[in-house]
């Protein structure tokens, strides 16, 4: 197990000094994080209320730094420590933009970011999205493993996974690709993995085994896999060696696969996948969400037998029988109609200390987020974080609620999505079991002390700004339209920077913890 | 999206303003914006009639699941005029028709719908329901 001394604070800087970039933890290796509570008390004071929609603001956060990504929407921030730089992938929807590097107009695909000096970041590289229809652009996701770290990468190297497509349902256009990252500034393609998809989504990548989670579906489906929702389950991968990538299975809810004749949920055909996070091959569990946004479900699956399970057979990979789809399944729960499974990360081994006399003084949570889909809260409620107690892996049971209310801030009239959207997902020890970080649209990105997981509360937020760049987005009627931020993802580097990705085109803020949220991840 | 709103007022507005050109997009004329018709008006109709916008975006989230999801691609023109910096905002619906046009200007992001589809009446009043919205802008 990696310890915590691998990580202390600088108070000169205000900074946490990098852990190690081969850190052993997902999806880098498979230890998880043992977590030490400091004993800080818990939240001194309300959150404030936030100012006009229109300007910056901070609670317990600061600005450090800022790009604006060429003014492109971006989905997804991944922070990687390579070769004693910081650098940043920041994951685009769909669209096209000048870049200014290049002087061309090029599809959105993947920014490439030296964030080493997060005062200063400097944009190094675009990597282009598919082109033809804006329709079929986009990269939304990205992956980066290292060659050292994976099973059979060429050493030296760095290889960068990522959808290729925008989850636009066209048919058949849509694959997970790779590209050479080992100069970030120069990144050069280097295969497909897998074409003729749709709906590739978000994927997870193990880099100490290769093992690849791939979302995607096809449409039409000649395979005879169904959903409901979003029309994506998993295609899981052996990438170990990414020049000769090896096919193990699809994967979903029972009821997906053809010809199944039972299903779990409260929809059939169940809900499509959203994102699966790996714990790694020693807890050897994968965390499932499912609906995204509605009808929602969570999965906790046996990792050994997931990617076993058809070890031998012709049929199972990809037709598999109800009884080999329920095999690896540890656990399952069903969400409210109206909250659908967007995210699900987890933390084991949450001490509580008012449980210390009992036997369960330990809980294991998983983060479960929705994902709010309404510009201007427009027929649909609130969609919310949920924390989970799957201790217990056959019976999860939610124990607490991670909500922030339309007021202060009047949210739903601010304009764009209200409401969560992801956890972070990275395993970083200083804030692990400690801070649940998670990305709230137009409330910018919201930090909850989960401590004490029965009784989170809110500590940190930051709300950037509209710039110049950032897109109006309108109710569906065309009725009312607001140029207001929209926090879409938010991830961890390994100093401790938070970092936030816009899709509204606003760019990338990072920032760090101060006050009261800070004193609760120090060692 | 059955109604179609000709875009008059845009050319009446655009008249008062002369246009600048911003980077090597193009920067639309009055008369130009005025033959976008919301409710019909197809992407290739608008590239035509206003030329290669600054910006677009797809987000493309049909995986979403949301109760009003759509792929929401949106084309953005910018140019400058005597009441400053403005960009052009065009939305089309899913089936690539726009269905909303409006500007965007000032130092608090104020956006004018010029012209919208008509606004679909059950959806509207599920709205109104939940929120007592009443403004039309920004």
């Amino acid at each position: 197990m990696t310890t915590l001394n691998r990580w202390f604070l600088v108070p000169a800087l205000g900074l946490l000094l990098p852990l190690s970039a081969t850190a052993d933890y997902p999806p880098n290796g498979s230890d998880i994080p043992t977590i030490y509570l400091n004993g800080a008390p818990r939240r001194p004071e309300r959150p404030p209320a936030p100012n006009g929609w229109d300007e910056q603001s901070q609670w317990n956060t600061e600005l450090v730094g800022f790009n604006d990504l060429q003014g492109r929407s971006t989905y997804q921030p991944l922070i990687v420590h390579q070769d004693a730089r910081e650098i940043a992938y920041m994951a685009h929807h769909a669209g096209l933009m000048l870049n200014p590097l290049t002087g061309e107009m090029e599809n959105n695909g993947t920014s490439i970011v030296d964030v080493t000096h997060p005062r200063n970041p400097r944009y190094l590289a675009h990597i282009p999205g598919p082109g033809g229809s804006v329709d079929a652009g986009g990269s939304q996701m990205v992956h980066v493993c290292s060659g050292d770290v994976l099973p059979h990468g060429q050493r030296g190297k760095w290889y960068l996974l990522r959808t290729h497509g925008n989850s636009s349902g066209m048919e058949a256009l849509e694959s997970q690709e790779i590209y050479d990252v080992t100069n970030p500034a120069n990144p050069q393609f280097f295969t497909t993995v897998v074409g003729e998809l749709s709906n590739t989504h978000k994927n997870w990548w193990e880099c100490d085994t290769g093992i690849a989670y791939l979302v995607a579906g096809n449409v039409p489906d000649p395979d005879g896999w169904r959903h409901s929702g979003s029309n994506q389950h998993l295609k899981i991968y052996d990438l170990s060696n990414p020049a000769q990538p090896v096919y193990i299975r699809d994967f979903g809810l029972v009821g997906q696969e053809p010809q199944g004749t039972v299903y779990e949920g409260i929809v059939f055909p169940p809900p499509g996948i959203h994102g699966p996070i790996s714990a790694g091959s020693r807890a050897n569990r994968v965390y499932m969400p499912y609906g995204v946004g509605a009808n929602g479900a969570f999965q906790i699956v046996d990792r050994n037998v997931l990617l076993h399970g058809c070890d031998g057979s012709d049929t199972c990979p990809f037709t598999p029988t109800s009884a080999e789809m329920l095999a690896p399944q540890k656990g399952f729960l069903p969400m409210s109609p109206d909250q659908g499974g967007h995210s699900a990360f987890p933390i084991f081994g949450l001490p509580i200390p008012e449980f210390h006399d009992f036997n369960l003084n330990r809980r294991d949570i998983v983060v479960l987020v929705s994902e709010s889909g309404a510009n201007f809260c427009e027929g649909e409620g609130p969609h919310l974080t949920f924390l989970v107690d799957v201790t217990n892996e056959s019976t999860p049971f939610p124990i607490s609620t991670l909500r922030v209310p339309e007021f202060p801030g009047d949210f739903c009239n601010k304009g764009g999505r209200f409401g969560t959207h992801a956890v972070t997902e990275s395993f970083y020890p200083p804030y692990y079991g400690k801070l649940a970080i998670i990305s709230w649209f137009n409330a910018g990105v919201r930090i909850f002390d989960i401590r004490d997981p029965f009784d989170p509360e809110e500590v940190a937020y930051f709300i950037p700004a509209p710039n110049e760049n950032t897109i109006v987005n309108c109710n569906p009627s065309g009725t009312r339209c607001r140029a207001a931020i929209q926090t879409n993802n938010v991830e961890i580097d390994d100093r401790g920077f938070i970092y936030l990705a816009d899709r509204a085109g606003t760019g990338m803020h990072i920032i760090r913890l101060t006050g009261h949220a800070r004193r609760v991840v120090e060692p | 999206m059955k109604h179609r709103l000709v875009l008059g007022a845009i050319a009446a507005l655009w008249g008062i303003f002369g246009c600048a050109a911003h980077r090597s997009a193009s920067v639309p004329s009055s008369a130009n914006i005025a033959t976008i018709q919301v409710g019909s008006s197809t992407r290739a109709d608008v590239k035509a009639a206003i030329g290669s916008p600054w910006r677009v975006t797809n987000y493309g989230e049909v995986y979403c699941g949301c109760p009003h999801r759509d792929l929401q691609e949106v084309w953005e023109y910018r140019g400058t005029d005597s009441a400053g910096p403005y960009r052009l905002h065009i939305e089309f619906d899913d089936g690539g028709i726009a269905r909303t046009v409006a500007r965007v200007e000032g130092p608090n992001k104020s956006v004018t719908i010029l012209a919208s589809s008509k606004p679909d009446k059950s959806h509207d009043a599920e709205h109104h329901a939940h929120h007592h919205h009443s403004e039309s802008t920004q």
